[in-house]
């Protein structure tokens, strides 16, 4: 029945059974059992986004974000956890953020495809800017940072392929990284250069200074705000947005998982070894930490392998953008790519030790419901658009 | 759509090969490090302990310090149970018991736990001798708490004992074997004077020695507190002490009615607060079955009726109600007094007298007819005026309300009995001081504090600052050396009395100094005013009071002195205070010969 795609289900079984392997170690028979049941709905649900008529998919894409959106509020008041991020059931939990990412990819791919004249405007620009803007928001509050940024980078990928120049997102996004490098003089400088160099080219000087103003607006804001607020209100505005960094100010975990990808060495440790992971060295080893135990287990060849794979997923999942399909389907394609790519990059940057810890899953590795069933929806939905 | 398709792939292989650069570094270049450090070595967490703020007196005497001390520490994960359960426990005189559950509870925590402290010299000889046994066990170097003063003004300093379960849960703050403040200004202030821990990384061999500190990540060094300075005055209060060490119990208080400050606090019997800090079980459980009490601090914790401290007060009120004046009289004294079938007595026959002389001979008649003139109704709308009832909010975590009648009617022998401060009325000692502040500050109340100012406050103190500053308490002030000074804020209410009554309870209450009851606390030179009592004791013999105050110049003082089971104020409390006015005024007064002079 599957005409095409069959590359990117086989990749994704072998990601999955990595998977399950590196749970095996790491939580044991229990989890192992479990995440093959979630991974048995998952098929099922699989099956079902390759055959679900992709007129419904679109048509209805509107509900389905509204949907989300109505998770995302509700998960704020039922969560009985300290960050509000999942909705609790019997036997499992379930984080709607996961599904908000996918029915938002769905619903902006949809409106953006169907707006005739897009360009670099208000006008072009303010519903698609709000329609990101709200499941950020409520995301921020549970809170959960690492989630609430993929949005972001979602909504750049759009951009990108429905005709927006590198340039002209690096534009649109200036104002957040004006904020962000405003944390010291100097990197606001050196950004600031670029960004003169940057607003200038190709535009009209009106247009430039437009665009200068409103970054040092943003620049501005930081200083202000930020540095005004007293020690202990940073402090705890830190610990709010990233509580999985450690209070006491020392990333202990972060530490652990570096001296766990490090012992696998280039051959990986045998498997008569217990993983360090197992001496409780490092917090949640089976779901967000999953790639301490992977890289120990199997390393750095492994690690090779495990990035190839992905390399080839994206590779396969992004070469049907250029096949001459609907604009409505290349920009679901890119936006579901776009959501593995942003998980892949921000848990193994984390894991590894250059990015912030954050709490996002590794596609198809980590261990937990949600993330897995999810992410073969994504599958199923990408197979579904490329076999029209 | 192809170029776009391009770039991006070429974009994400950018990205991937970030993250493979990473693995390799750690992998590839640290490869054999981290290897070694995750199966030969390992890197043990340990807590930098932040010393506590300091607490000085108001003449700049350190009350409790911190210096330096060792403890045993041990990691339970790497332990010799059998060095740990037979040896230790013989070696350092702990509880095995208690060491055992310890060990247990903690099982899983990430730092070392402590075990004991203060380890003595011959402690850790003993320690080393058992070096091949001392796997798992770290004698670490932290800060200590320290009394010089040793039980003076215990009741105000208080103590620290361990942190709980609750309190580690409640404020990651604290670590396993942190020192807390439990009572009196160490267990107000905790949130000022504690510190915040740092952590240390250190590289530990397959032995368990620790080899070096991980250079991968920075220590986080340890914060100390703030510190604390107090209006007491520590030496004064180990004379009062030593004046007090012919009693078994009994309490001084000293405070300036113009600012609130508690410049006297001493109390017996007290307590050693260095004892708490040895983790020493047996001396910690002698003090709290100790029958006599040590921990409770009677100042703020006890209430005793105020007898005929009480009195005028009652003349407060009737003046303000017209009832008398200054030269009212009664019934004379014949010694006792019939009301209903029941006969009243008063302490000596005084004949006819006006107010003034009743104030200072401290005549019960006179105030048995007062009260029933005055009537039950009016004496409770006294006691509420006065708020009795409300606790003075010193910053002491231990201040129990006063209790008052909660009753609406009585017989008249019970109305009687309530003028003289007999009966339901029961005031904590802290109370009373703070009613005759009213009366000494021309009507306004201060309220008590020991807190004068506060130093080198850090960032982690700041909510418990704030709160304070919102309170009205604290203002922060910067000194010439651009030093950031909270200081307090005296504050005051008013009670409804007006000025022309509070002259003529002064006058009564000089007189009493000058010719009545408390003769005894006579100083010359100074121009003493006071009032004696004796609250009735069903238990035994009858507690003293005494309640004095003087001011000369810019020096003012109330003193509330209390001793239990010895008889009338006049003949005890009253001669301590003329002690304490001589030596606080010591300036202005004429040295006499057997002038106390420790």
């Amino acid at each position: 029945m599957l005409r095409k795609g069959k590359i990117i289900l086989i990749i994704s079984l072998i990601l999955i059974i990595l998977g399950f392997i590196t749970i095996y170690f790491t939580g044991g028979k229990y989890y192992l059992f479990r995440q093959i049941i979630f991974f048995l709905i998952g098929l099922f649900l699989l099956n079902l986004a390759i055959r679900i008529s992709l007129k419904v998919v679109f048509d209805l894409s509107g509900y389905w974000y509204l949907f989300s959106i109505i998770l995302l509020i509700l998960v704020l008041f039922l969560s009985k956890n300290n960050a509000k991020r999942w909705l609790d059931f019997y036997f499992f939990t379930f984080q709607p953020s996961e599904i908000a990412k996918i029915t938002y990819v769905l619903f902006l791919a949809y409106f953006l495809s169907n707006q005739k004249k897009f360009d670099f405007n208000f006008n072009s620009l303010f519903l698609p800017i709000l329609i990101t803007l709200l499941p950020i928001f409520l995301i921020l509050i549970e809170p959960d940072l690492g989630s609430a940024f993929s949005f972001l980078f979602i909504f750049a990928v759009l951009l990108y392929f429905r005709g927006f120049s590198f340039l002209k997102i690096f534009i649109l996004y200036s104002p957040l990284f004006s904020f962000i490098f405003g944390f010291s003089l100097l990197t606001w400088i050196i950004y600031f250069l670029v960004l003169i160099f940057i607003a200038f080219r190709k535009n009209t000087v009106f247009y430039g200074f437009g665009v200068l103003a409103i970054n040092s607006f943003f620049g501005l804001l930081n200083p202000l705000i930020w540095q005004h607020l007293k020690e202990y209100q940073k402090e705890r505005i830190i610990a709010f947005l990233a509580p999985y960094l450690d209070p006491k100010g020392m990333s202990w975990s972060a530490i652990q998982a570096q001296i766990a990808i490090g012992s696998g060495r280039i051959l990986g440790k045998s498997f008569s070894h217990p993983p360090l992971s197992r001496l409780d060295f490092i917090p949640n080893p089976h779901t967000d930490f999953i790639f301490a135990t992977y890289s120990e287990k199997f390393g750095l060849i492994g690690v090779i392998i495990l990035i190839l794979l992905y390399f080839l997923l994206l590779y396969q999942i992004y070469q049907y953008i250029t096949k001459n399909i609907d604009l409505k389907y290349q920009l679901t394609i890119a936006g579901l790519g776009a959501i593995f790519l942003y998980h892949i990059f921000v848990n193994l940057g984390m894991v590894s030790g250059i990015l912030p810890v954050t709490g996002l899953t590794l596609p198809f590795i980590s261990y937990g419901g949600t993330s897995l069933i999810s992410n073969l929806i994504i599958i199923g939905l990408i197979l579904n658009l490329i076999n029209q | 759509m192809k170029r776009k398709f391009k770039n991006f792939i070429i974009f994400t292989s950018l990205l991937f090969l970030i993250l493979f650069s990473r693995v390799f570094y750690l992998q590839v270049l640290k490869g054999e490090r981290y290897e070694k450090l995750a199966y030969n070595q390992r890197i043990r967490k340990v807590i930098l302990r932040a010393p506590r703020g300091k607490i000085f007196d108001s003449k700049g005497l350190l009350i409790a310090d911190t210096k330096l001390s060792y403890n045993l520490s041990i990691l339970p994960q790497e332990i010799d149970t059998t060095f740990i359960f037979q040896y230790l426990p013989k070696i350092l005189n702990i509880d095995v018991n208690n060491l055992r559950e310890k060990i247990k509870e903690y099982k899983n925590y990430p730092y070392p736990i402590l075990i004991k402290r203060n380890l003595s010299k011959e402690e850790i000889i003993k320690l080393e001798e058992n070096l091949i046994f001392k796997q798992g066990i770290r004698i670490e170097i932290n800060p200590r708490r320290v009394y010089p003063f040793k039980n003076v003004s215990s009741w105000a300093i208080g103590y620290l004992n361990e942190t709980s379960k609750e309190d580690l849960n409640k404020d990651t703050l604290y670590n396993v074997g942190d020192l807390i403040g439990r009572y009196g200004i160490e267990g107000y202030y905790e949130k000022i004077l504690r510190g915040k821990n740092g952590i240390a990384l250190i590289e530990v061999d397959a032995r368990g020695k620790e080899i070096q500190p991980f250079s991968e990540a920075k220590e986080i060094p340890a914060i100390p507190g703030a510190d604390i300075y107090l209006s007491l005055d520590i030496n004064l209060n180990l004379f009062c002490d030593s004046l007090l060490n012919n009693y078994l119990a009994g309490l001084i208080l000293g405070v300036e009615p113009n600012t609130g400050r508690i410049i006297i606090f001493s109390g017996k019997p007290n307590f050693d607060p260095n004892i708490f800090l040895g983790l020493d079980y047996k001396e910690w459980e002698k003090l709290i079955k100790d029958k006599r009490k040590p921990l409770f601090s009677r100042i703020v914790a006890g209430v005793y009726p105020p007898g005929s401290t009480f009195k005028p007060f009652i003349v407060l009120h009737a003046l303000n109600k017209a009832i008398i004046d200054k030269k009212s009289h009664f019934s004379p004294c014949y010694g006792q007094y019939k009301i209903g079938k029941r006969i009243f007595k008063c302490w000596q026959s005084h004949g006819s007298l006006n107010l003034i002389d009743a104030i200072a001979y401290s005549c019960n008649i006179y105030f048995y007819q007062l009260g029933i003139k005055l009537g039950l109704k009016e004496i409770l709308k006294l006691i509420k005026d006065l708020n009795i009832s409300k606790k003075t909010d010193i910053d002491l975590l231990e201040e129990i309300n006063s209790r008052v009648p909660n009753y609406q009617t009585a017989p008249l022998g019970k109305v009687a009995n309530l003028a003289i401060g007999q009966g339901e009325l029961a005031l904590t000692p802290i109370k009373l001081a703070e009613l005759y502040c009213g009366i000494f500050n021309n009507g306004f109340i201060p309220h008590f504090h020991f807190l004068d100012s506060i130093k080198n406050t850090k960032f982690f103190h700041k909510d418990f600052l704030d709160s304070l500053i919102k309170k009205n308490i604290l203002k922060v002030v910067i000194n010439d050396n651009q030093e950031t000074i909270y200081q307090y804020l005296n504050n005051f209410y008013q009670i409804p009395f007006p000025q022309e009554a509070i002259e003529i309870v002064k006058e009564g209450l000089l007189a009493v100094v000058e010719k009545g009851t408390g003769r005894n606390a006579k100083v010359i030179g100074l121009k003493i005013y006071g009032k004696t009592g004796t609250a009735q004791n069903p238990f035994g013999k009858d507690h003293a009071w005494f309640v004095g105050y003087a001011q000369k110049e810019n020096k003012n003082l109330l003193l509330v002195i209390l001793l239990e089971n010895v008889g009338t104020g006049g003949a005890y409390a009253a001669p301590i205070a003329r002690e304490i006015f001589s030596r606080y005024f010591s300036e202005y007064v004429a040295q006499r010969e057997n002038n106390f002079n420790n």
